[in-house]
C-alpha cells in the first residue's frame, strides 16, 4: 500500500520530536528511517503504527486519511527490539495472536500459524515458550506474528539491534529476501547506516526531527546533501578539512594550511561558484583517496598508523599537526608508521560543503 | 567451620533484633497460646490445666456455626474488593490515566484510608454511617432517593464491615498492581494494539497474564490478614448486631477479654493459627523463597 505522510508534526511538552516531515512511501518500497537516536525516527513509526497522535498533518494509505484510526484498524504489522513476545504464550500462541482477535475460526488460525511458522523455520519450536529459544528464533518468531495476518504496511523497529553481529548480518538478507517476497510496503526504523544501506529501496535521513533528505542509497553515499548526511553514511566515514576557496585568473584553488588543491574547470563548475576567500568544508571519501609519492596537487602527510583490515588497509595519515585522515589502500600496501606520503584526491568524488549553512555546494542535486 | 555457618555468623548482628523482635512478639505469643488452650484461665489468671475440654467446648458452641460462616463471607467479599476493586483502581489509574501526575493524584486519594489512625476511621465510618436524620449516609438517601433515615449497621452490618475493610485494603493491592502494570515493557501494549487488541483485550491478554503472580500473591497475603484482622469490625460493629457480624478472631477476643475466658479464647484462636501456618506453607511451596525476593518476574528478552 501507498503511504504518504504530509507536513507532519508531533510535540512532546515543547521538545519538537518529529518537524514538519514529508514522505511518499510507493507501494511495496523498502524504506528505512535512520538517524541517530533521538532524530524522531521511531516517533515518526509509533504514529505511523498510531500508537501516538500527530499535532500537526497527515498520514494517507492508499487514499484514505488514517489520522483517525485507532492502530487495530490500521492493518499493520510491528516488530520491535525486543521482540515483544509474550512470555506465557507459547510460540503458537504467540504467532496466533492476531488472528485470534479477529475471532478467526480455530482450524483456519492453526493452519495459517503452521504456514507461516515452515516458511519462517520455526515449526519445530511451536510448542516452546520464548525464554526457551535464541534470539535469531524468537526474532523470527516476532516477524512471524507481525506477517501472519497479511498486513498491508510492515513497520520494524530496529529488528536487529539484539542480535549478535554474525546473525545480523545473515537476517539483513533473510528481512530483505521476505519484504521482496512479499512485496509489503516496509518502513524500518534503524541508527546502523550499513543496514539502511544493505537492506533498503530508499533511506530518509533524519535528525532533531527534521528529514535531511530522502533518496535510493546510492544517491545519498554518493551526492550527500548536506554536511550531516555526509557524516552520518559511510563505514569508514568521510574525511573533512576546512579550506579556504581561491579563485584567481580564471583557476579555483583550495587552500588549507598545510597544502592547496587546483581544481580542473570541469570538476568546479560542478559547484556553486563562491567568494574568493570562502570557508569551506571539503570532504572526500576513504576509498576516493591515492597514495603517492608524486608530489603536485596532492596532500603531504605522514603514517600515522595502519589498521590492516583484511580485504584491505586503512592508513591513517597525519596532515599538519593534529589532522588524521583515513584512507583505504590496498592489501599489499606497504607503508610503515612515520613515513613521508602524499595524498592524492580524486577530484569527480570530492564533496564542498558551505561552513555556514553546511549545505553541499553541488549544483543540480 | 563451613560456608554456609560463617555467612550465618557474619549476618546474626544484623538480623538478630528482628530476630529478638519476632520471637518475643510472634513465636513466643503462639506458644503461650497454644499452652493456654488447655486451661480453663479465667479473670483469676490461674494455669489450671483441663486437657482438651476448650476444644470440645468449640465444637459444642452454638454461636460457632455463624461465626464461621461470618468469617467465610467476610473474608470471601472483602477479598473480592481488595484484589478485584484494587486491580480495577490500579488499571485506571496506570493504564487509561496516561498522565502520571493525575494518576498518581487518584492514588494518593485512595491511600488517605490508610494513612489514617484506624480509630479515626472507624470513627468516620460511624459518623457516616449515623442512624438518625443528620447521618450523612441518610441525609444522602433522603436528598437523592427519598428513602426514609435507617440503621443502617443494625440492618447491613457484614455489607458495613466489608465496605469498610474493602476501602482501606484495594489501595494496597492498588499500589502494588499499579507498579507492576508499570514494570511491563511498553512494547507489549504497542504490539498488542497493533495487532487489533482493544483496551479489553489488552487488560486480558497483557495485563492480567502478566500480574498473574502479583494477583496470586496479594489474594494470599490479603486472605491471611483478613482472617486474623478484627479491629475495624470491632470499632464499627463490636460483632453485633446479635453476632451477625462476628467474625473468628473477634469471637476469640471477645472470649478472651469481655468473658474472660483466656483459654477458650485461646483455643478459638488456635485455630486460626493452624490456618496461618498452612497458608504460609502454601505461599512457599507456589512462590518459593527464591522467588519472592527477586520480585522481577518478567522476562524482557
Amino acid at each position: 500500500m501507498e503511504v504518504r505522510i504530509k507536513n507532519l508534526t508531533k510535540r512532546f511538552r515543547n521538545f519538537v520530536a518529529v518537524n514538519n516531515l514529508n514522505l511518499s512511501i510507493k507501494d511495496g518500497e523498502f524504506v528505512a528511517l535512520l538517524g541517530p537516536s533521538g532524530c524522531g525516527k521511531t516517533t515518526t513509526l509509533l504514529m505511523l503504527a498510531g500508537i501516538y497522535k500527530p499535532d500537526e498533518g497527515e498520514i494517507i494509505f492508499g487514499d484514505q486519511v488514517v489520522n483517525d484510526i485507532p492502530s487495530k484498524d490500521r492493518n499493520i504489522g510491528i516488530c520491535f527490539q525486543n521482540y515483544a513476545l509474550y512470555p506465557y504464550m507459547t510460540i503458537a500462541q504467540n504467532i496466533a495472536f492476531p488472528l485470534k482477535l479477529r475471532k478467526i475460526d480455530k482450524k483456519i488460525i492453526d493452519n495459517k500459524v503452521k504456514e507461516i511458522a515452515s516458511s519462517f523455520h520455526v515449526d519445530s519450536l511451536l510448542s516452546r515458550f520464548p525464554n526457551q529459544i535464541s534470539g535469531g528464533q524468537q526474532q523470527r518468531v516476532a516477524l512471524a506474528r507481525a506477517l501472519v495476518k497479511e498486513p498491508k504496511i510492515l513497520l520494524l523497529d530496529e529488528p536487529l539491534s539484539n542480535l549478535d553481529s554474525r546473525l545480523r548480518i545473515s537476517m539483513r538478507a533473510e528481512i530483505k529476501k521476505i519484504q521482496k517476497d512479499l512485496g509489503i510496503t516496509t518502513v524500518f526504523v534503524t541508527h546502523d547506516q550499513t543496514e539502511a544501506l544493505s537492506m533498503c529501496d530508499k533511506i530518509a535521513v533524519m535528525n532533531k526531527g527534521v528529514l535531511q533528505d530522502f533518496g535510493t542509497p546510492e544517491e545519498l553515499y554518493n551526492m550527500p546533501k548536506n554536511l550531516f548526511i555526509a557524516k552520518f553514511i559511510g563505514n569508514p566515514p568521510m574525511n573533512f578539512m576546512d579550506v579556504v576557496y581561491i579563485r584567481e585568473n580564471g583557476k579555483v584553488i583550495l587552500k588549507e594550511e598545510t597544502f592547496q588543491i587546483q581544481l580542473p574547470e570541469e570538476i568546479y563548475k560542478k559547484f556553486e561558484e563562491k567568494q574568493n576567500g570562502k570557508e569551506l568544508i571539503l570532504g572526500i571519501r576513504p576509498e576516493n583517496m591515492k597514495l603517492t609519492s608524486q608530489e603536485e596537487n596532492t596532500i603531504k602527510g605522514e603514517i600515522y598508523v595502519v589498521e590492516p583490515l583484511g580485504r584491505d588497509k586503512l592508513v591513517n595519515v597525519k596532515i599538519g599537526n593534529d589532522k588524521i585522515i583515513k584512507i583505504i589502500a590496498s592489501q599489499d600496501y606497504k607503508g610503515n608508521m612515520g613515513d613521508k606520503v602524499f595524498i592524492e584526491l580524486d577530484l569527480d568524488n570530492i564533496h564542498l560543503f558551505d561552513k555556514e549553512n553546511e549545505k553541499s555546494l553541488r549544483i543540480n542535486i | 567451620m563451613n560456608n554456609s555457618k560463617k555467612s550465618f555468623f557474619v549476618a546474626l548482628p544484623f538480623i538478630a533484633p528482628f530476630l529478638l523482635l519476632i520471637l518475643f512478639f510472634y513465636f513466643v505469643p503462639v506458644v503461650l497460646t497454644f499452652i493456654m488452650s488447655f486451661t480453663d484461665m479465667d479473670f483469676s489468671l490461674r494455669w489450671n490445666f483441663v486437657g482438651i475440654d476448650n476444644y470440645v467446648k468449640l465444637f459444642r458452641d452454638q454461636n460457632i456455626g455463624i461465626v464461621f460462616m461470618n468469617t467465610i463471607k467476610y473474608v470471601f467479599f472483602t477479598l473480592i474488593i481488595n484484589v478485584g476493586f484494587g486491580f480495577l483502581l490500579a488499571v485506571i489509574t496506570t493504564y487509561f490515566i496516561k498522565n502520571e501526575n493525575k494518576g498518581l493524584l487518584f492514588k494518593t486519594i485512595w491511600m488517605f484510608p490508610r494513612m489514617t489512625p484506624a480509630v479515626i476511621y472507624a470513627l468516620l465510618w460511624l459518623w457516616f454511617l449515623d442512624p438518625t436524620e443528620s447521618g450523612m449516609l441518610n441525609m444522602l438517601s433522603n436528598k437523592l432517593f427519598n428513602l426514609p433515615s435507617q440503621n443502617w449497621i443494625l440492618n447491613h452490618p457484614m455489607t458495613v464491615i466489608v465496605i469498610a475493610n474493602g476501602m482501606i485494603g484495594a489501595s494496597l493491592g492498588m499500589v502494588v498492581f499499579s507498579s507492576a502494570i508499570k514494570s511491563i515493557p511498553k512494547t507489549y501494549f504497542q504490539v498488542a494494539s497493533v495487532d487489533g487488541a482493544s483496551d479489553w483485550g489488552i487488560i486480558r491478554y497483557v495485563i492480567i497474564p502478566f500480574l498473574k503472580w502479583p494477583l496470586m500473591f496479594m489474594t494470599i497475603w490479603q486472605t491471611l490478614s483478613l482472617i486474623t484482622s478484627y479491629e475495624y469490625i470491632l470499632l464499627i460493629t463490636d460483632g453485633g448486631p446479635l453476632n451477625r457480624s462476628e467474625v473468628w478472631s473477634l469471637y476469640s477476643y471477645h472470649k478472651a477479654f469481655k468473658n474472660y475466658e483466656f483459654g477458650y479464647g485461646a483455643a478459638i484462636s488456635m485455630v486460626l493459627v493452624i490456618i496461618a501456618v498452612i497458608i504460609a506453607i502454601i505461599m512457599l511451596k507456589l512462590f518459593g523463597y527464591d522467588a519472592m525476593m527477586n520480585k522481577n518476574k518478567i522476562k524482557k528478552e
